[in-house]
């Protein structure tokens, strides 16, 4: 950025936001004509991303209506746990992390304004994470076709000792190293914009990329031990046991982390677009990346709030687990303030007044906007149940119960899910050139979406606290039964309201996939001109201190945090036995 | 580095909510005695229950109002709880120990905060004091294959005076020579 | 013990299910386990015990004197059953029925008036009796609770066992036991009959190869472990035989000599409600029935996913066509060739301004407050503080919790 030659008497702002239109006029190419290459990877990603979403969201209609006995007639309840896992992997592994590398790679070139330093790298990622999902989906899939002798049945937690096929851990090993090459790809590009840009402030977006990216780094260590160390030769026959709880130790060191690769880029996409979607300006750059920070540091040493009730694990280490936990509260409050502040400036400069009244003028008509702001409104209340699952000793109450799944169709169910539909809306004009079709179903999705979710989610809440067990085909026993009685709501309505829920969120995605399809397959006739660019922040990032961009310092502290959390524990369950105590491997 | 003033009172007021919580927790554990499953239980040398406290499961007398139940989870019934009822007299204290040979199951006493993974080679312990009779249902909340929607268990809380002593240790070993 | 509730349950849910998804399969079946057909084997009830879901067949009590028979046994999703539901006993026999206190108030009534337990009566321990002089088929119900399935029979004498055998009665025992297909191997012949237990079946490796077995008078049945599936056991449902506590190893045998012809109808325990269970057929007198056996499983969802299966293919075979003709209509002077890439200085996207068009005003840095912000910021604690503390000191706090 040149300096720019203004009248002194010109305030600050008003220069910043001269050079940013001048800028503007340079640079009038939409993305996809400026970054042809980089627009089809992100399209080949949203591709894969959409259908996984699609088959994801028709087999989770099937699980509502099949373990609220509204509709038992698709499957049978053993293949039940089939399609659960399914629903698992597919929604949460293969959906997530292929959007998240487009939207990643979209937002990486945009703002360092460069392509990547390798296509080649792109594809060679893209292929290998395609692979790996064909070869887990098949692997899960045939597990509903009887004759074929191959089945994964081991929902998207895989604990063993239950076994899968050894198809689904290759294939699922595979997405996650692919994912490692995208954030090279990505940290290459970065280093080639440093050389040429030595002094300056990363931009935001790229930022937040490269700080999501070190802390899936960081994160997705323990499951790739977990699977390519143990599972795979255990799978294949080599090693004889593995030792469950090391397993479950590994993958929770990972479980927990994953859900903020989930959330960073809907947080990205709350900070840095949807106030221009507003019609305003993020309210400060320096406190989003103090967020970011916070997340590399403090995501990974929480693992153990998923093992509060595992037997051998010492109190102490869930205590810890508990108050970094506790902690992680704060970036999540800051960005409820700044977010939230930034379309609040959006709606003041649309003309709305009032303490609340602004809300009003806000543009709700535009899918883009609304379904990025309901993820919000509904993320809110995700949190707080999140902050019951992490209460350590109040998670008695709720653990494994239909609760937790009610937590996080909350968090990454619609805060990332709906966020990603809604951006889509936006983006998928500038990386295909064609014009959003049916504007007004796209318009409607979101609140459908939002209901559906209201409903299924308050149902699920409260029948976990009567009891109702997740991850169950029929939560119907004989003498169990009677104890599910409580004091809000009877468990025949909550059954009913998950039932409707579910249909409603499948209708909404059919909206989604629906348009999606016709923009895409639509021809690109005419000129269309898309609102791409974003405006400068209100506080920029002049005003933080440079430290905040020495990603080496905060990767250091976070390594150290995990060592600290992690070292000890998990050298005590090793020292027993790399693989023991272990049990039979039980095929499933 | 500049916050606005709205900012940093918020970002106050969510460290001292946090806090809060962080506090509730601590009373919880301190003030009301509530402890995690973790540290009391054993670890076995494999997941095999020979030679264990578990190769005789069932509901033992060890005090004046003490008893111990040892339970264990298999695919897809708790041994004892499934086809038998757990059995303990009110007023008492129970010390649970759960673990199972085969897969990862789940142990809850439904709508109380009795709740435990059962992992293969450890073995959880969970002292419960049980105040009225009631009747209580078992589930396993975690997936532990095919037939884990019908993995179920009775534990009935009874009477002091109606708890006989002498059939608790009847069933188990009733149990141990195979039906019951 | 078997637990027979939780599979009477099971069955009559599944029941329930299987006519509410495929109302003519579910009547056919039910209708075909009583119906009389064309031989005139085994015992006629004529469709008596279509809706009893604890009818077991006729169970064996000829030698004795006197019979008891259960009023308010588990059953019909309560304790609404006569406990067994139908007896076979010599004539001259005294049936006693004795009251349990449980399902409310019963009585005993005979379908052709020859005997009348009178008012209903609810206590335990109350009894009513009959001795049954003649030969022949004594149905009998419970009155008001007959439509619920609370019915019984008494089978005086020899009728309706064929001598020669014939396919064996069931009656309800199979439903729910997906390896059973209607077929009881002949295994007569043979000293020794072997019969796996975790075989492939109801959706894993929970079942008895094979389900039904006949054998001779004399013969050895060897039950062998797979290994696979848990842990299993074989209990008999009369108490004959029981191979004791569950076991998983592979190779683990146990065995029973069978000296007295009858139905032999078993259980694995820990997998009753999955449809683990079998039967042995000895020798020649045992409930028989000309219809097919009773009992025949179909898997239980083929239909409805064939059903879909098809529709989704034919649905998603249909989309090219639909697309055409939409082309079709769109476009009806022809589809227009597609567009050439336009060269880079006439772009087919272009960005607007940064400017949103709706802007009124524009509000910088120094000039913006978020008061909006900050008044639903503190709501939200507000609800935060007051949800955590219902939650940790009521719902939490309450009940039976983990002290040590």
């Amino acid at each position: 950025m040149s300096t720019p030659t203004a009248d002194e008497t010109v305030s600050e702002s008003e220069r910043t936001a001269t050079v940013a239109e001048s800028r503007d006029a340079e640079n009038r190419l939409a993305y996809l004509e400026r970054f042809p290459e980089a627009a089809k990877l992100v399209r080949a990603c949203f591709l894969v991303a959409f259908a996984a979403l699609g088959v994801g969201g028709l087999f989770g209609m099937v699980q509502a209506l099949h373990r609220t006995d509204v509709f038992r007639g698709f499957i049978s309840s053993a293949d039940y746990y089939t399609v659960l896992t399914g629903h698992g992997v597919l929604l949460v592994l293969v959906f997530t992390t292929f959007f998240i590398a487009g939207i990643f790679a979209w937002a990486v070139t945009k703002s360092l304004d460069r392509p990547f330093t390798s296509m080649r790298l792109a594809w060679t990622w893209f292929g290998l994470m395609t692979l790996g999902t064909v070869m887990a989906a098949a692997a899960i899939l045939a597990g509903l076709v009887p004759s074929l002798d191959i089945s994964a049945d081991v929902l998207f937690t895989f604990y063993a000792p239950l076994q899968a096929h050894p198809l689904f851990y290759v294939g699922a090993a595979l997405i996650i190293v692919a994912s490692w090459l995208a954030g090279a790809n990505y940290f290459l590009t970065f280093r080639a914009w440093r050389k040429d840009n030595p002094d300056e402030r990363i931009p935001l977006q790229t930022f937040m990329v490269l700080t999501t990216m070190l802390m899936w780094y960081l994160s997705t260590i323990g499951v790739a031990i977990e699977v390519v160390v143990f599972l795979i030769p255990w799978s294949l026959g080599f090693v004889d046991q593995v030792d469950p709880l090391t397993m479950r130790t590994l993958f929770w060191y990972f479980g927990h982390p994953v859900v903020y690769f989930w959330l960073l880029p809907a947080y990205l996409v709350w900070y840095t677009i949807m106030p221009k979607l507003a019609g305003g300006r993020l309210f400060s750059d320096p406190l989003a990346r103090v967020v970011f920070v916070l997340f590399l540091l403090l995501s990974t040493p929480t693992g153990f709030h998923h093992q509060y009730l595992d037997p051998g694990i010492p109190e102490g280490f869930k205590m810890i687990a508990m108050t970094n936990t506790m902690m992680l509260l704060l970036p999540s409050l800051l960005t409820a303030f700044t977010v939230v502040a930034s379309i609040e400036h959006g709606a003041r400069q649309r003309g709305g007044t009032g303490r609340l009244g602004w809300l009003r003028s806000l543009p709700w008509e535009n899918p883009a906007f609304s379904g990025c702001a309901l993820a919000g409104l509904m993320f809110a209340a995700g949190g707080f149940s999140g902050m019951i699952n992490a209460g350590m000793n109040i998670n008695y109450l709720v653990h494994n119960t239909l609760w937790v799944p009610g937590h996080f169709h909350l968090t990454v169910g619609t805060a990332f899910a709906l966020t990603a539909m809604a951006i889509a809306y936006w983006l998928v004009p500038q990386i295909t050139g064609k014009r959003l079709k049916h504007r007004t179903i796209a318009a409607v999705q979101p609140f459908i979406w939002f209901i559906g979710m209201f409903l299924m989610s308050n149902a699920m809440h409260r029948a976990g606290l009567l009891g109702v067990p997740r991850r169950t085909a029929e939560p119907e026993y004989n003498v169990v039964d009677a104890s599910f009685s409580g004091a809000a709501g009877s468990y025949s309505e909550m059954r009913i309201q998950i039932a409707v829920g579910g249909t409603l969120l499948f209708v909404s995605l059919a909206m989604f996939v629906f348009v999606m399809a016709r923009t895409w397959l639509s021809y690109k006739s005419e000129r269309i001109e898309v609102n791409g660019a974003i405006p400068e922040p209100l506080s920029g990032p002049d005003h933080s201190p440079v430290v905040l961009d020495n990603m080496r310092l905060w990767l250091a502290i976070a390594v150290l945090l995990v060592l600290l959390t992690y070292a000890i524990p998990v050298v005590g369950l090793l020292s027993d036995g790399v693989f023991g105590p272990g049990a039979p491997a039980v095929p499933v | 580095m500049e916050i606005h003033r709205f900012e940093r009172l918020w970002l106050g007021l969510s460290i001292v909510l946090v806090l809060a919580l962080i506090g509730t927790v601590t009373y919880g554990a301190v003030a009301e005695g509530i402890e995690m499953v973790g540290g009391d239980g054993d670890t076995f040398e494999s997941a095999d229950l020979d030679g264990t406290e578990f190769e005789e499961p069932g509901v033992r007398q060890v005090g004046e109002d003490e008893y111990e139940v040892y339970v264990v989870a298999r695919q897809f019934f708790f041994d004892p709880g499934t086809s038998e009822p757990i059995r303990v007299p009110a007023d008492s204290t129970v010390t649970f120990h759960v673990t199972s040979p085969d897969v990862v199951h789940g142990f809850e006493i439904a709508n109380t905060n009795v709740n435990t993974m059962v992992i293969p080679g450890q073995e959880a312990v969970m002292e419960v004091e049980f105040d009225e009779p009631r009747q209580y249902g078992i589930v396993c909340h975690e997936y532990c294959g095919s037939g884990h929607h019908s993995m179920e268990g009775t534990i009935q809380v009874v009477p002091q005076s109606q708890y006989n002593v002498t059939a608790a240790t009847v069933n188990a070993d009733a149990a141990q020579e195979g039906g019951s | 013990m078997i637990e027979t509730e939780p599979s009477d349950n099971a069955i009559s849910r599944r029941t329930a299910l299987r006519s509410a998804a495929g109302a003519a399969g579910g009547a056919l079946l039910a209708q075909s386990a009583g119906a009389a057909a064309a031989q005139s084997n085994g015992p006629d009830f004529g469709g008596w015990f279509d809706n009893v879901s604890n009818f077991d067949g006729v169970v064996d009590r000829t030698g004795q004197d006197e019979v008891t028979v259960t009023v308010g046994a588990e059953g019909n999703n309560g304790n609404l059953a006569f406990g067994p539901a139908a007896v076979r006993v010599d004539p001259g026999t005294t049936v006693i029925w004795e009251w349990n206190g449980e399902g409310g108030g019963h009585n005993v009534i005979a379908d052709d008036g020859s005997y009348d337990s009178g008012e209903q009566v609810a206590e335990a321990g109350y009894t009513f009796s009959h001795t049954f002089e003649s030969e022949g088929i004594s149905k009998y119900y419970c009155a008001p609770h007959q439509m619920l399935g609370m019915k019984g029979a008494v089978v005086v004498g020899q009728v309706g066992t064929g001598g020669g055998g014939g396919p064996p009665d069931y009656g309800n025992f199979f439903q729910g036991v997906s390896n059973y297909d209607g077929e009881t191997v002949d295994a007569r012949g043979q000293d020794e009959v072997t019969v796996a237990v975790g075989s492939e079946g109801n959706n894993g490796n929970l079942a008895f190869d094979p389900p039904a077995v006949h054998v001779d008078n004399g013969a050895t049945v060897v039950w062998e472990w797979t290994g696979e599936g848990g842990g299993h056991n074989v209990v008999a449902n009369d108490d004959t035989f029981d191979s004791g506590e569950q076991v998983g190893e592979e190779g683990y045998t146990f065995s029973h000599t069978f000296e007295s012809d009858g139905l032999y109808r078993y259980v694995c325990e820990p997998h009753v409600q999955l449809g683990m269970k079998g039967a042995v057929v000895v020798g020649t007198d045992y409930p028989s029935t000309g219809g097919g056996g009773g009992g025949i499983t179909r898997p239980e969802n083929a239909g409805a996913w064939l059903t879909i299966f098809a529709g989704a293919l034919l649905g998603l075979f249909m989309i090219p066509f639909g697309f055409a003709a939409y082309m079709r209509r769109q476009y009806p002077d022809g589809v227009p060739a597609y567009p050439e890439a336009d060269p880079p200085d006439h772009p087919t996207a272009q960005e607007a301004s940064a400017v949103d068009p709706d802007q009124v005003e524009r509000l910088d840095h120094d000039e913006f407050d978020p008061k909006g912000t900050l008044s639903l910021v503190l709501l939200y604690l507000a609800i935060l503080v007051l949800m955590w503390v219902v939650m940790y000191f009521v719902e939490f706090l309450g009940g039976p919790t983990v002290v040590g």
